[in-house]
C-alpha cells in the first residue's frame, strides 16, 4: 500500500476519532424541545453525581466504606456536576418559556451543588453528625432532580 | 497428582487474570444503564476468545511460534505493518488505561491522587518485566486477581430478584430513553472487552515461553474452555453488582471507584478492600500483558529475538520496546487524562481491530504445513468463520458508533 | 519436514520466515530475495528464462525498500556497505534448513538485523541493571 493511502486511513480515522471527543454541548439552541434536551441532558449528569455521592454518604454512615474512598468519589462526582452547570449556564434560551426553565433547571443544579459541597465539607471535617446531615439533606435534591426530568420528558438520545 | 495440581492453577490463573480495565468499565457502565440486558454479549464475547485464543494456544504449542510471528508470513508485511501499527497504538491506549487504573486502586487504599501515584505504578510494571519470571509474575497476579469474587459473592449478598435478573439476561430490552445506536456502542464495547486482542498475543507468546508443546494441548483447552469461561462470569457479576445498586439510582459509571461501590454497599469495608486489591491485581497484571505483547507484536513482526526466556541483553530491544510503551503510557496518564475515556476508546477501537488479529489465527490454524495433525477441525472452524463475519460487522460499525452516540454519553 | 524433494515456491516459503541462526537464536526475517536467470539459453525471442533465488536479504533496509519506500531502504542498505558491517544476504548455500522458519548457517551475531540490537544493547539495556539474567 502507498503512504498516500495509508496517511488517507489514518488522518480520517484521527478526525473521527477527536470528532467523537468534542460533544459541543453549548452549540446553539433553536427551540424549546432542543432546549429542553440540553436541559435534560445536564439534569441527568446532576442526578448521577447526587446519586453517587447519597450512595456513599449512606455507606459511610454505616460504616461500610474508607473515608478515604468516600471523600475520592465525592470529588469525582462534584467536577462532572460543575461542568454541567457551567455548560447549561452559557447555552442560550430561545424564548420566555426557555428561560423560565434555565431558571427552574439552574436553581435545582447550584442547589444540588451546594449540597454536595457540604458534603464534601463534612467528610474535611470527620464529624459524623454533620455527615449524617450532609446526607439527609441529599436525599431531597435528588427527588427535586428527578421530578424536574420527568417534567422535562425522556432523556436524550 | 501433581498434573492436576498444575492444570488447576492454570485455571485459576486464567480466571483471575480475565479481567482489566476494559472489563470493570464496559461491565461497570453497561450494568448500570441496562441492567442484565447485555449481558449476552459477554457469553458471546467470552465464547468468541475461547474459540480463538484455543487456536492461538495451539498454533503456538504446535509450531513454538507466536501469533504475530505469523502474522507478517501470512497476510505480508503491507498488511503485517498495518496490524502491526494498528495495533501497538490501540495495545498503548490500553496499557495507559490499565497503569492508570493501577495508581487509581493504590491511590484509593492509601488515599492519595492518583496521578501522583502514575509514575510510581510504571515503575512496578517495568521492574517486573525486567525481572520477575514470566510464570511467577503470571501465576502471581493471576492468583491475587480471584479475589474479583467478591463481585459474585456481593450479587449474593444483594439478595436480588433472581427471576427478575434472569428475564433482563434472556429477554434483552432497549429502555424507552436510550438509542439503539447507544445499545450497539455498547455491545461492541463488550465484545472488545472481552475478545481483547492483547490478550490473544499475550496468551500465544506466552505458550512458547513457557515452552509449551503438542503434549500441553490439553492444559491449554482447560485453562482456555474452564478458566475463561468462569471469568466470564466475573464480568457479569460486575455488570449484576451495577445493575443492582446503581442502575436503580440512576447513576452512570464515569469513574473506577463508581465500579466498586456496589461491594461496598453490599459487602462493607471488607470487601471493598478486597475489590480494590483485586483491581489493582487485576490491572497490574493487564499492564504487563499489555507491555508484554507492544514487545511480543514489534519483535515478531521485524523478527528480533523476543521473550523473557533469554537473557535481557540478548533480546535488547524487545525490552526497550516495552520500557518504551510504559513510558508513554505513563506519560499520557500523567496528563489526567479521564482513564475512563482513554479505556472506553481502547476497547472500542480494540473491537474494530478484532478482525486484524483473528483472521491470522484462522488461516494459521487451517495450515496443514504448520500445524500437521493439529489443523482446525470442522468446530473450530465453525465457529471461527462465524466469529469473523461477527468481527467484520462489528468493525465496520464501531467508528461510526463512536461518532454517532459522541464517545457514548449519548 | 519431510525428505523427498518438492518444489518450493520462493515467495510462499522463503520471503518472510523466520530467520534462525545455528544456535537457535532469532536473526530477523527474510525481508527480500535476490533473483538472477537461471542460466538456460535464449535467443532473446521466446519468454525470458525464468528466475531463480540466488539470494536472501535481511535487515531493515531490504525491508523498508520492499515495502515501497525506496529512498529510506537505500539509505538503510548503505549502512550496511562498510567493510566493517555485517551482512544483508546469504547465499542459498548458507541456508541449512527450510521449515516454518530459515535455518542458516551463521552467527546472528554477523547478520545486519543486529545492528540494531547491538545498539540497543550497548546504548540503553547496558545500563540497567540486571540484564544479564534471564528471567527464567
Amino acid at each position: 500500500m502507498r503512504r498516500s493511502t495509508l496517511w488517507s486511513v489514518v488522518v480520517p480515522v484521527v478526525f473521527v476519532i477527536t470528532g467523537g471527543c468534542v460533544t459541543n454541548p453549548v452549540g446553539p439552541v433553536t427551540t424549546v424541545d432542543g432546549y429542553r434536551e440540553k436541559a435534560a441532558a445536564s439534569i441527568d449528569v446532576a442526578l448521577g453525581s447526587v446519586e453517587t455521592v447519597r450512595l456513599v454518604g449512606e455507606a459511610e454512615l454505616e460504616d461500610k466504606t474508607f473515608t478515604s474512598f468516600t471523600r475520592q468519589v465525592v470529588d469525582d462526582a462534584l467536577g462532572p456536576m460543575r461542568t454541567a452547570e457551567d455548560t447549561f449556564e452559557t447555552i442560550a434560551p430561545p424564548d420566555d418559556e426557555a428561560r423560565a426553565l434555565q431558571r427552574e433547571v439552574l436553581d435545582a443544579l447550584v442547589l444540588s451543588r451546594r449540597a454536595l459541597v457540604v458534603m464534601a465539607t463534612a467528610l474535611e471535617e470527620g464529624d459524623p453528625n454533620a455527615i449524617a446531615r450532609a446526607v439527609a439533606a441529599i436525599r431531597p435534591h435528588a427527588d427535586a432532580l428527578r421530578t424536574l426530568r420527568e417534567k422535562l420528558g425522556s432523556r436524550s438520545p | 497428582m501433581k498434573k492436576f495440581l498444575a492444570v488447576t492453577l492454570g485455571i485459576l490463573t486464567a480466571i483471575g487474570g480475565f479481567v482489566d480495565m476494559g472489563d470493570l468499565v464496559a461491565n461497570a457502565q453497561t450494568g448500570s444503564r441496562f441492567g442484565l440486558s447485555l449481558a449476552g454479549v459477554v457469553v458471546i464475547g467470552v465464547l468468541g476468545i475461547v474459540v480463538f485464543a484455543e487456536m492461538a494456544g495451539r498454533v503456538a504449542a504446535v509450531t513454538r511460534r507466536a501469533v504475530f510471528d505469523l502474522v507478517r508470513e501470512r497476510l505480508g508485511p503491507r498488511m503485517g505493518l498495518i496490524n502491526l501499527i494498528a495495533s501497538f497504538f490501540i495495545n498503548l491506549l490500553t496499557l495507559t488505561a490499565e497503569i492508570a487504573g493501577v495508581a487509581i486502586s493504590v491511590g484509593l487504599l492509601i488515599s492519595v491522587s492518583y496521578v501522583l501515584l502514575i509514575p510510581l505504578a510504571a515503575f512496578l510494571v517495568w521492574l517486573v518485566l525486567w525481572r520477575m519470571p514470566f510464570e511467577w509474575m503470571e501465576r502471581f497476579f493471576g492468583l491475587l486477581g480471584l479475589v474479583l469474587i467478591v463481585f459474585v459473592v456481593s450479587v449474593f449478598k444483594l439478595g436480588p430478584d433472581w427471576g427478575d435478573l434472569a428475564s433482563q439476561a434472556t429477554h434483552p430490552a432497549v429502555p424507552e430513553h436510550e438509542s439503539l445506536a447507544t445499545v450497539a456502542f455498547f455491545a461492541i464495547a463488550l465484545l472488545g472487552a472481552a475478545m481483547t486482542p492483547y490478550e490473544v498475543f499475550f496468551f500465544s507468546s506466552g505458550a512458547v515461553e513457557e515452552h509449551w508443546s503438542t503434549g500441553d494441548l490439553n492444559v491449554n483447552r482447560a485453562n482456555v474452555f474452564i478458566g475463561f469461561t468462569l471469568g466470564g462470569v466475573l464480568s457479569i457479576a460486575i455488570m449484576a453488582c451495577a445493575s443492582l445498586v446503581l442502575q436503580p439510582a440512576d447513576v452512570q459509571v464515569d469513574t473506577l471507584p463508581q465500579v466498586a461501590l456496589p461491594v461496598a454497599v453490599a459487602m462493607g469495608r471488607v470487601g471493598l478492600a478486597v475489590v480494590l486489591l483485586g483491581i489493582f491485581a487485576a490491572t497490574f497484571g493487564a499492564a504487563l500483558e499489555t507491555a508484554l505483547s507492544a514487545g511480543y507484536s514489534v519483535a515478531q513482526y521485524f523478527g528480533w529475538q523476543w521473550g523473557k526466556f533469554v537473557k535481557a541483553r540478548d533480546a535488547a530491544r524487545f525490552h526497550v520496546v516495552m520500557l518504551g510503551s510504559v513510558v508513554v503510557a505513563a506519560l499520557v496518564g500523567m496528563t489526567a487524562v479521564d482513564p475512563v475515556k482513554v479505556t472506553e476508546y481502547s476497547i472500542v477501537l480494540s473491537a474494530a481491530a478484532l478482525p486484524l488479529t483473528y483472521l491470522p489465527i484462522l488461516i494459521v490454524a487451517n495450515d496443514p504445513e504448520f500445524m500437521g495433525d493439529h489443523v482446525n477441525g470442522r468446530l473450530a472452524n465453525f465457529f471461527g468463520s462465524i466469529y469473523l463475519v461477527l468481527l467484520l460487522v462489528v468493525s465496520v460499525a464501531a467508528v461510526p458508533l463512536i461518532i454517532i452516540t459522541k464517545g457514548g454519553s449519548g | 519436514m519431510t525428505a523427498r524433494p518438492h518444489v518450493l515456491y520462493a515467495g510462499l516459503h522463503l520471503l518472510d520466515r523466520q530467520l534462525v541462526d545455528a544456535d537457535g537464536m532469532l536473526a530477523g526475517k527474510v525481508d527480500d530475495l535476490e533473483l538472477e536467470p537461471d542460466g538456460t539459453e535464449t535467443d532473446g525471442t521466446g519468454p525470458p528464462p525464468p528466475l531463480i533465488v540466488r539470494s536472501i536479504c535481511f535487515g531493515h533496509g531490504a525491508l523498508w525498500r520492499r515495502l515501497g519506500s525506496g529512498r529510506l531502504g537505500s539509505w538503510l542498505e548503505q549502512r550496511h556497505d562498510h567493510p566493517r558491517e555485517r551482512i544483508a544476504h546469504l547465499p542459498l548455500s548458507r541456508v541449512d534448513r527450510i521449515g516454518p522458519s530459515i535455518v542458516v548457517t551463521a552467527r546472528h551475531e554477523d547478520l545486519a538485523t543486529y545492528d540494531t540490537e547491538q545498539w540497543v544493547r550497548d546504548h540503553v539495556t547496558a545500563h540497567i541493571k540486571g540484564s544479564t539474567h534471564a528471567t527464567e
